[in-house]
């Protein structure tokens, strides 16, 4: 089976490049993490020259002209406001290199609306137009399942290393102090804490495709799912002495709980929550194939 | 394994409340090309959908080479089927979708190459390789697709509706792609033209209310070794007696113009039609033509009371 799952997700991978969809999600992806890196940058880039020149003012250009500010405090705790949690308690490799967790900021916000909307169709449009009649007479139906996923996946971490690349090529370019040696641990670290996240995600919008034959619903399927797995995470805020305090376990049901622990210098946050994605993206994946297994074509 | 390479027992298939399929019993021997009739909703297409395993049956038993429908995957390779109304992928060059759908079938990366050449030769399109889907006319899409189904020389090939569509001139083509797959490939026809049917089936079944009615070679169903027609210039008084004693134990009915006898099967119909024709030519009767059971159509018209 896994040499179908091979050439189906080769396959895909090539139908995607020649989709004009799946490039412009790509490329708006691309795009908004190019733009909004630059952005950052800079503002980044103000506030240094800010600092600088605020401190030349009052006669400490000497001290003022080696500044470090990315290093600084300051930029520490913006790091920390990306992640939700405490200054202390965020990955020293994200600390040292600025834009990376403003981009991993971004991705972990909009990458999952990004897979629904580039990933929607992926069954559905096959079994809306029966071209999936094609290959199940030769691969099984999770074959296919699994190969059509693994595509987006191999997309998915295609564009986030061209994203975080063009960031830290910008950052390079336009921020003194930015050490590019510095931010390829965060870029790594990232991009490794991204494929169990999209792929949570990537499951949750297969198994949308699978259920249904209309894309549009599948669209609209994938985003309920993620809406109401939103809301479960936001049970937490009930006081644990409201009524409806028993509702709070259920935030343990939403991938959303499961995001702060990706920034934690702690391995076991990031592990805990890598677990986490992967168990979503089974339960998902798993739905997804009994679906389209028991389904008629 | 069975001679039988398709075999159905008691297969049901409901969607809601509309019985699509009840009970159907079938059975298609290795070497046969068959033929899957029926009116419209007959339960034809189904019957079609549970044998490639798109579809699930709700109960009973198929099984193609002796692999379950639902998995029919294991046998990669040796079943190929060409669906009625599957668009084939627009984007990709049909070459690629062929390579890949035979490296999926269980060709090497090489082999899958020289395949897809060798089946788009064979339904005449090997000048269109490289084409995409979409710039390919409905015709055309429709070789394609029948040009996967034949991908790897398969043991069983399905066909549904393959000539729907096509010019005559790529009509005949499929006609003969068809009589040349046989008996080295068993083919299995969903159509709904039964002059197609008749010209290039050896076996048949006929549905109808989701019902086998009946089913067997071509020359039982038009009963060919059983009935002749002969057709005379209407009006003339017919020896009729002396028909009736030139064919001892055949049954003869006459009805303007046309004189149907039927006799059991183990008699000779040369033997019976010889008969026949000398009685005529000495009673001086002009004979219009003469048929050897009758056409499918009406076997067909006949079997679903229509």
């Amino acid at each position: 089976m896994w040499h179908s799952v091979l050439l189906i997700t080769r396959h895909e991978l090539a139908v995607a490049v020649r989709t004009r969809r799946a490039l412009f999600v790509s490329a708006l992806y691309l795009g908004a993490a190019i733009l909004g890196g630059l952005a950052f940058v800079v503002l980044v880039r103000f506030f240094e020259h800010e600092v600088v020149a605020r401190l030349s003012a009052q006669g400490m250009g000497g001290p003022a002209a080696n500044l470090d500010v990315l290093g600084a405090e300051a930029y520490q705790k913006l790091a920390a406001f990306f992640a939700g949690v405490e200054p202390e308690a965020v990955a020293a490799s994200f600390k040292n290199a600025v834009v990376v967790p403003f981009f991993f900021w971004g991705s972990l916000v909009f990458l999952p609306f990004l897979i629904v909307l580039s990933s929607f169709d992926q069954v559905a449009g096959d079994l809306q137009s029966r071209a999936i009649l094609y290959p199940t007479l030769r691969a099984r139906r999770l074959a296919i399942l699994l190969g059509k996923v693994a595509a987006q996946l191999v997309l998915l971490v295609a564009v986030s290393i061209a994203g975080a690349v063009a960031l830290v090529a910008i950052a390079a370019l336009m921020l003194r102090g930015f050490s590019v040696v510095q931010a390829l641990p965060a870029v790594a670290r990232m991009v490794v804490l991204l494929v169990p996240f999209g792929l949570s995600y990537l499951a949750i919008t297969a198994f949308a495709s699978v259920s249904t034959k209309q894309p549009f619903a599948a669209l609209f399927g994938a985003f309920a799912i993620m809406v109401a797995l939103r809301v479960l995470g936001f049970m937490s805020v009930i006081p644990e002495d409201h009524p409806a305090a028993w509702l709070r376990p259920l935030t343990w049901l939403s991938p959303s709980t499961y995001q702060s622990g990706l920034w934690l210098d702690d391995l076991s946050g990031p592990l805990s929550s890598v677990a986490a994605y992967l168990g979503f993206a089974a339960v998902f994946l798993t739905l997804a194939a009994l679906v389209l297994e028991r389904r008629d074509l | 394994m069975t001679a039988a390479v398709v075999q159905v027992r008691a297969l049901c298939k409901t969607y809601g409340a509309k019985v699509a399929l009840d009970a159907v019993d079938l059975q298609v021997e290795r070497g046969a090309v068959f033929g899957l009739l029926g009116p419209n909703g007959a339960g034809k297409s189904t019957t079609f959908g549970v044998l490639t395993g798109w579809l699930g049956a709700d109960a009973g038993v198929a099984t193609v080479l002796d692999v379950p429908c639902r998995h029919l995957y294991r046998l990669a390779g040796k079943v190929g089927a060409m669906p009625q109304d599957a668009a084939f992928p627009r984007m990709m060059p049909v070459e690629e979708t062929l390579v890949h759908l035979a490296r999926l079938g269980g060709c090497s990366a090489a082999a899958s190459r020289t395949e897809a050449a060798r089946v788009l030769e064979l339904v005449g399109l090997g000048d269109v390789a490289r084409s995409r889907g979409f710039e390919l006319s409905h015709g055309m899409l429709k070789r394609v697709a029948l040009a996967q189904a034949l991908l790897g020389a398969p043991e069983l090939v399905f066909l549904d509706e393959p000539t729907a569509g096509l010019d005559p001139a790529a009509a005949k083509r499929v006609k003969d792609i068809v009589r040349a797959l046989a008996p080295r490939t068993t083919v299995v026809i969903s159509s709904h033209n039964l002059a197609e049917i008749q010209e290039v089936c050896t076996h048949g079944a006929i549905l109808d209310h989701g019902r086998l009615v009946t089913a067997g070679s071509i020359e039982t169903l038009t009963r060919r070794g059983a009935e002749v027609r002969l057709e005379v210039r209407e009006g003339l008084p017919l020896p009729t007696a002396a028909l009736e004693a030139a064919v001892p134990g055949a049954k003869l009915r006459v009805e303007r113009g046309v004189i149907e006898v039927s006799f059991p099967s183990t008699t000779d119909p040369a033997e019976i039609i010889a008969a026949l024709l000398r009685v005529l030519l000495e009673h001086r009767v002009p004979i219009l033509g003469v048929q050897r059971g009758k056409s499918l159509e009406s076997a067909f018209l006949e079997a679903t009371k229509r």
